[in-house]
């Protein structure tokens, strides 16, 4: 077995240790046999998403998002949404994340506008929402997380939240959803290094892949035990 | 009489603080700024300030200034490392003067905050402004890199008299030669470390902070540091003042490197090993050199510099060391690791990661550090965590891949069985811990190995 991952914008979107996803995704499918192959998808650079069971774009600073809204139109945004909506398995996280809804309008009015590949938008206020948070999926698996954003995101109709929160802000800090999910898309505020202590998550992720790709995903249990106290000591810090 | 009157409450804060067997803490210089908000402006008057900011490197480089004027004969004082907000700056400046307002030194050696540097230029008079590197940090309490960036340039611009020692290498850094009107004197690196280094992953300036296009670069030395150059707009590195021409040798202990100051070219050691160090001293190279310091005593002060309280410290177990070398941010981090690569006995790692406000709440920084595959080398023998956040550190480390090595845990931030275990090795063991869990672990060090009193 291969599974293909695409890193988009790994060169500009590489803040708080988003490459930490990349890793964990990488091990948890060796450590079961399967081979992974991970490509850089770097600014200027176009590809087709045909060629990828797993796409993964990170957060970044304000200041590099222009540059890469001009680098999307040229082609990517296209093949992303044809990813989206083909159910590829897409992981985004915060910048990355509000990036497939269809606008930002900062605090100040000043309006992005973005791919509109998902049925939401975000909308910045001068006070960011900063601190370890928890969330649960449907599946019932429990991410905790740190989120740092200034954007209030608003989900519409045509999607689902990722999940409910526990505690914490989430989407916006008002009605208790957290993240996006369509088909095999997760879009979520928790950024960096979500995957290495939600093991669970991880696994929901690859098991998703191999199952588009191989029909069926049986994936062998691995030995999380730091992971899990990881997330003990979170939920038991900050959480509850 | 205000003046006056804010030292005296300075003082006797700090001697009934003092009494009650109490460390330096922030209230000192609070109830000094109560009374006289601009107390800084008149003790800054007589005596020749050098502020030390920027990232990473700033108490190394405070250090190395003391030894350049040291060397120089002068007199000095520097405030203490971890003062470096305008409270502790303040008190550092009334408890080195008369009680009339009078500095008793010739020379203030002021480490600053980055972001505190607003404030403070608002206030002092400096001579000097040595701005070390701009790097990520501790984002969520500060923002964005280019955030520090201006809170840096917005301070230089308070203090138009000063000049200005600026990295060439740092594209951000030297970005701010354009807006400011002062005296600029620049220095950096003019070849990599290692000419056999892939390009590095981690940047935090990709792109060019003008035109915003992607910079080549025709050598790294680390992080974002290096030869950039924009072709759109420009914007290039210029050779600086101040260089290092060639690395001749790189030690654990020390470095020997050509320096090329203004032409003046000498071959030059530097005692005190890492690469990053290497910038540290050439900026305080050119910060002593601002100052008056003669280029004599400027290579007598690198060559007898030895270490730096807190940023890498030795104390002794028998035959063993127990080195502490602090890590605040990625890339200090991935010059820590590269260095203890650079080590060939056999030791253990100890990694402690806190997650309090000046450690940054989050912790999601440690998986940008570049970890110089140190775990396949087999003289890292035993890796333990701790700290409030070790099971995080555990799975960085767990993800690094460690071989056949069991991560041990020290849990509850228990440091007499951090100290117990250290002391038990057999061989050196080098602690590498985040700011909060450096302070709270080393008096407990320092109780049970010796070494001198925190507070002094
Ligand atoms: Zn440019």
């Amino acid at each position: 077995m291969i599974i293909r991952i695409g890193h988009l914008y790994p060169d500009m979107l590489n803040l708080y240790g988003d490459r930490g996803n990349i890793i964990a995704l990488t091990q948890r499918m060796n450590a079961r046999g399967i081979e992974v192959q991970t490509d850089r998808i770097t600014m200027g650079k176009s590809f087709n998403a045909d060629d990828y069971d797993i796409l993964f774009i990170g957060g970044g600073q304000d200041f590099e998002q222009d540059v890469l809204l001009d680098d999307l139109k040229k082609g990517k945004d296209l093949q992303i949404n044809k990813a989206i909506h083909n159910g590829t398995v897409f992981l985004a996280i915060c910048g990355g994340y509000q990036m497939l809804g269809k606008y930002y309008k900062t605090y100040d009015g000043k309006m992005l506008e973005y791919m509109g590949a998902l049925d939401f938008y975000t909308e910045g206020r001068e006070e960011r929402m900063i601190g370890n948070y928890a969330f649960k999926t449907k599946e019932g698996i429990e991410v905790v997380g740190f989120e740092n954003h200034s954007g209030r995101t608003h989900l519409g109709s045509d999607v689902e939240p990722l999940g409910k929160m526990i505690k914490g802000y989430g989407n916006n800090g008002e009605d208790g959803t957290e993240g996006v999910r369509y088909k095999n898309t997760f879009g979520t505020y928790s950024h960096g290094p979500i995957l290495p202590k939600n093991a669970k998550f991880a696994d929901l992720l690859i098991s998703k892949a191999v199952e588009n790709k191989y029909g069926t995903a049986k994936l062998e249990p691995l030995d999380d035990t730091l992971e899990h106290k990881a997330q003990k000591q979170i939920m038991k810090l900050y959480i509850k | 009489m205000k003046v006056f009157l804010s030292c005296l409450v300075c003082r006797l804060v700090t001697f009934i603080l003092q009494k009650l067997g109490r460390g330096a803490t922030t209230l000192p210089g609070r109830v000094a700024l109560k009374v006289k908000r601009n107390v800084l402006s008149d003790l800054s008057k007589n005596v020749k300030v050098i502020i030390v900011t920027g990232t990473n490197g700033k108490t190394t480089s405070c250090r190395i200034i003391e030894e350049g004027l040291k060397t120089a004969g002068k007199t000095y004082f520097i405030n203490k490392s971890g003062a470096n907000l305008i409270t502790g700056i303040t008190a550092s400046f009334i408890m080195n003067s008369t009680i009339t307002g009078k500095n008793k030194m010739e020379y203030a050696i002021v480490e600053c905050d980055e972001n505190a540097f607003r404030e403070v230029s608002r206030y002092i008079r400096a001579d000097v402004v040595l701005v070390t590197n701009v790097f990520r940090d501790q984002l969520d309490r500060y923002g964005e890199v280019t955030h520090t960036l201006n809170a840096i340039k917005e301070s230089v611009l308070n203090l138009p008299d000063a000049t200005v020692c600026l990295n060439a290498d740092c594209s951000l850094t030297y970005s701010m030669s354009k807006d400011i009107p002062n005296k600029i004197i620049t220095y950096g690196v003019n070849v990599p470390f290692d000419k056999d280094a892939k390009e590095p992953e981690i940047s935090d300036a990709k792109y060019c902070i003008f035109c915003k296009h992607e910079y080549k670069y025709s050598y790294h030395t680390y992080g974002h540091l290096g030869g950039f150059e924009c072709s759109e707009c420009g914007y290039k590195r210029k050779t600086p003042d101040f260089a290092v021409d060639s690395v001749e040798e790189l030690k654990p202990n020390h470095s020997v490197v050509i320096t090329d100051f203004n032409g003046d070219k000498n071959i030059t050691k530097i005692n005190i090993g890492g690469t990053y160090n290497i910038y540290n001293a050439i900026g305080c190279a050119a910060g002593l050199y601002a100052l008056g310091i003669s280029q004599e005593n400027i290579y007598t002060a690198l060559q007898n510099f030895n270490g730096a309280f807190g940023r890498m410290e030795q104390f002794v177990s028998g035959d063993n060391k127990i080195n502490v070398i602090l890590v605040k941010n990625p890339a200090g981090f991935s010059q820590t690791m590269s260095f203890l690569k650079s080590i060939e006995d056999d030791f253990t790692m100890i990694l402690s990661l806190n997650d309090n406000a000046a450690d940054g709440r989050d912790v999601s920084w440690i998986w940008d550090v570049d970890f110089a595959d140190i775990f396949k080398k087999s003289n890292v023998k035993d890796i333990y965590v701790t700290g409030k956040r070790c099971y995080d550190m555990a799975i960085r480390v767990k993800y690094e891949g460690v071989g056949n090595r069991e991560i041990k845990v020290i849990e509850n931030e228990d440091y007499d069985k951090l100290v117990d275990i250290a002391t038990s090795q057999g061989r050196d063991v080098y602690i590498v811990p985040t700011y909060t869990s450096m302070m709270t672990m080393r008096p407990v060090i320092a109780k049970r190995l010796g070494g001198k009193d925190f507070w002094e």
